[in-house]
């Protein structure tokens, strides 16, 4: 995590006054923040998180009508953990758009949604995902060009993203140990920092990718395409030899994977379900599954159904289908899992959650949760991780890692 | 000789030749097509002041910005509180009779469609469901005039056609013959009363007969449980309103 610095305070309060003062002429501005503590338990007794956070966004539109001439937005978070001691000051999404007729032009640092399922989104490539807590894995902001074309029941958007962002790796508690086979007669005596590959910043790996829509009334149908690296590394690792005989270090290496993406989503309502699904195809620089550094060819595909059982929950239930092509002379591998998510609002103020992902191997997660209004703009959370299934399943090697979280937020 | 009425029997008779003397309508149909007939705006825009009240009695208030162009289209946006603004609502009538109805959430950057079974659902935790948001269409009902009150007040019943998709089994509409606004809406589900609508402040803007209060009651038990106040302000009509408005673009924005 990164750790506050003068220089980035600096930096950050003198965009903050530019952007107040310097659009001055906006006819439209507006500041609005929320203020949010957590605090979490683990079944193991630890403190996974108490955060405290503050997020301020300034947002304004110069130009009138329903389609100003242009918009902009900034958020600035600062937080302090007090389980482990961080301190941030981020910058979040930071953009403005024109907008010229039909065409809208957005650039900065930003987030954008492509997809059509719920929870997981395998067309949805353009923001890297804080794994910090996995099983929320809210997505990154990052520098990015995006357009959006309209046009009757057809839209069209590309987005290019100069510079690669990697995920932001989980932490020590969520990574599986990892035993290296080592050669006879070797002793492993240490693990150094993971030597980390990123694409450099150069015309080369510049990212980029398209995505157009047909809208069909009761249905729409996307295809997106994209040019870029996977924002998850590729592990592996090499044995470095330390100087004296028999003694070696493990050298951890993450690769960022080149791939080509072509998905394929749609939405749409038969009766009284909403349909939705999703599949994307990854290609990757090692179609023989010969490099050990470079992942394989890759497809997930999502298709699901919500349904609003009546005077019950709102009910989503998807399945979900993992294919991963095999190494060389290996046999490909393949994953079920099914995901259920309810909410159901009983009164104004409450609203109850359930999430529930369960893998074909026995294992799962289980996510109840509720919220409550306490008043306009505050509301408390608290929602639990539940993990299950035997050692070595999917989900069952983090059951020391089942939680609960407590939040409470002020939005103004 | 001729046989003669006794007097309670004469009141009633006299009543109704009083009541069909002066009322306009005589079947729910006249009645409808006179509803139907009344000039409506081309199109609205206006804010809105929603508070919800719970069986608490604590209240929590929203304000949003809506405009509609005909009975075709709608857009409900949230700008407040801070924690909902952004969010929205667009339901579109397509020419085939059939409706697509889209919500965006800003927390997700997601527009998300709803299915004809989820109008009953709440409209972001009010006493209003989706489908009192948006009505359904007259020609999705039929009706029956049971009574006409002082007034006159005509007493409908509406019920809708299986092909509607509404979740109630029948409505119960109150329409003044004067101003023929529905003012007292008794919505039955299960063929239990399930909620009531009071319209009022009937005023008039450039000519036409806009109601600027409408407040849901949902019953439990016979009882008021919990109850919604919409009002409205700075209502617009008739006013250019671009086609682009009603867009997924524009419910983003």
């Amino acid at each position: 995590m990164r750790t506050l610095t003068f220089r980035h305070a600096t930096r950050l309060t003198i965009l903050l006054a530019s952007l107040t003062l310097g659009l001055g002429f906006a006819q439209k501005v507006d500041l609005s923040g929320r203020a949010e503590a957590t605090f979490g338990v683990a079944v193991d007794g630890t403190l996974p998180v108490a955060t405290a956070d503050l997020y301020l966004t300034l947002q304004g539109e110069v130009g009138s009508g329903y389609f100003p001439d242009a918009a902009y937005k900034a958020t600035v978070v600062a937080g302090y953990d007090a389980a482990t001691g961080d301190t941030r000051l981020e910058l979040d999404e930071a953009y403005a758009t024109v907008y010229l007729g039909q065409l809208e032009l957005t650039a900065g640092k930003l987030r954008r949604f492509w997809g059509s399922t719920d929870g997981v989104n395998p067309v949805d490539v353009l923001n890297p995902r804080d794994l910090t807590f996995p099983p929320d894995s809210e997505k990154l902001a990052v520098p990015m060009l995006h357009g959006s074309v309209y046009a009757d029941d057809v839209s069209v958007e590309f987005a290019v993203v100069p510079v690669f962002t990697p995920a932001r790796l989980p932490g020590a508690a969520w990574r599986p140990a990892v035993t290296p086979q080592l050669p006879p007669g070797m002793t492993l005596v240490g693990v150094l920092p993971p030597e980390d590959n990123r694409p450099a910043a150069e015309l080369g790996n510049v990212q980029f990718g398209a995505r157009g829509t047909l809208d069909l009334g009761q249905f729409d149908v996307s295809a997106t395409y994209f040019h870029g690296f996977r924002s998850q590394p590729t592990q592996s690792a090499r044995i470095e030899p330390t100087g004296t005989p028999g003694q070696v270090r493990l050298q951890p290496v993450l690769d960022y994977d080149r791939m080509d993406l072509l998905g394929i989503d749609f939405s749409g309502t038969v009766g009284d379900v909403v349909l939705r699904g999703e599949a994307a195809y990854q290609i990757t620089g090692d179609p023989d599954g010969t490099d050990p550094t470079v992942g394989n060819h890759s497809l997930q595909a999502v298709l699901g159904g919500e349904y609003l059982i009546p005077g019950g929950p709102r009910t989503v239930v998807q399945a979900i289908f993992d294919y991963t092509a095999p190494d060389a002379g290996q046999d490909p591998k393949t994953d079920y899992k099914a995901m259920v998510a309810m909410t159901y609002q009983p009164d104004a103020r409450t609203q109850l959650d359930l999430g529930w992902i369960q893998s074909l191997d026995g294992s799962g997660l289980v996510m109840p949760g509720v919220s409550y209004s306490f008043a306009d703009g505050v509301k408390g959370e608290a929602k639990a991780y539940v993990f299950y299934g035997g050692d070595g399943s999917e989900f069952g090697d983090w059951r020391d890692n089942s939680q609960l979280r407590v939040s409470l937020a002020y939005s103004f | 000789m001729m046989r003669k009425l006794s007097s309670p029997l004469l009141v009633v008779i006299l009543a109704l030749v009083s009541v069909a003397a002066a009322q306009k309508y005589s079947t729910a149909d006249e009645l409808m097509d006179a509803i139907d007939a009344r000039p409506e705006p081309k199109t609205t825009e206006a804010t809105l002041t929603m508070t919800i009240t719970t069986a608490g009695g604590q209240t929590l208030t929203r304000t949003l910005q809506m405009w509609g162009s005909g009975d075709d289209k709608r857009l409900i946006k949230f700008t407040a509180p801070a924690d909902i603004a952004g969010s929205g609502f667009l339901t579109i009538t397509q020419p085939d009779g059939s409706e697509e109805k889209l919500v965006y959430l800003p927390a997700l950057d997601r527009v998300r469609r709803i299915a004809g079974g989820q109008q009953g659902d709440a409209f972001f935790g009010s006493d209003f469901s989706y489908e009192d948001i948006t009505g359904i269409d007259p020609d999705d009902y039929t009706h029956k005039l049971l009574e006409v009150k002082d007034g006159p007040t005509y007493v409908v019943e509406a019920v809708p056609t299986p092909e509607s998709g509404s979740v109630y089994d029948r409505l119960v509409i109150e329409v003044p013959e004067e101003t023929l606004v529905p003012t007292h809406v008794e919505y039955y589900r299960d063929g239990a009363l399930a909620k009531v609508l009071t319209v009022s402040g009937l005023t008039e803007v450039d000519g036409y007969t806009i109601a600027t209060t409408r407040r849901m009651e949902t019953m439990a038990d016979g009882k008021v449980s919990t109850f919604t106040v919409i009002t409205q302000t700075d209502v617009k009509l008739d006013q250019d309103l671009p086609d682009e408005l009603f867009t997924e673009r524009f419910l983003r924005r």
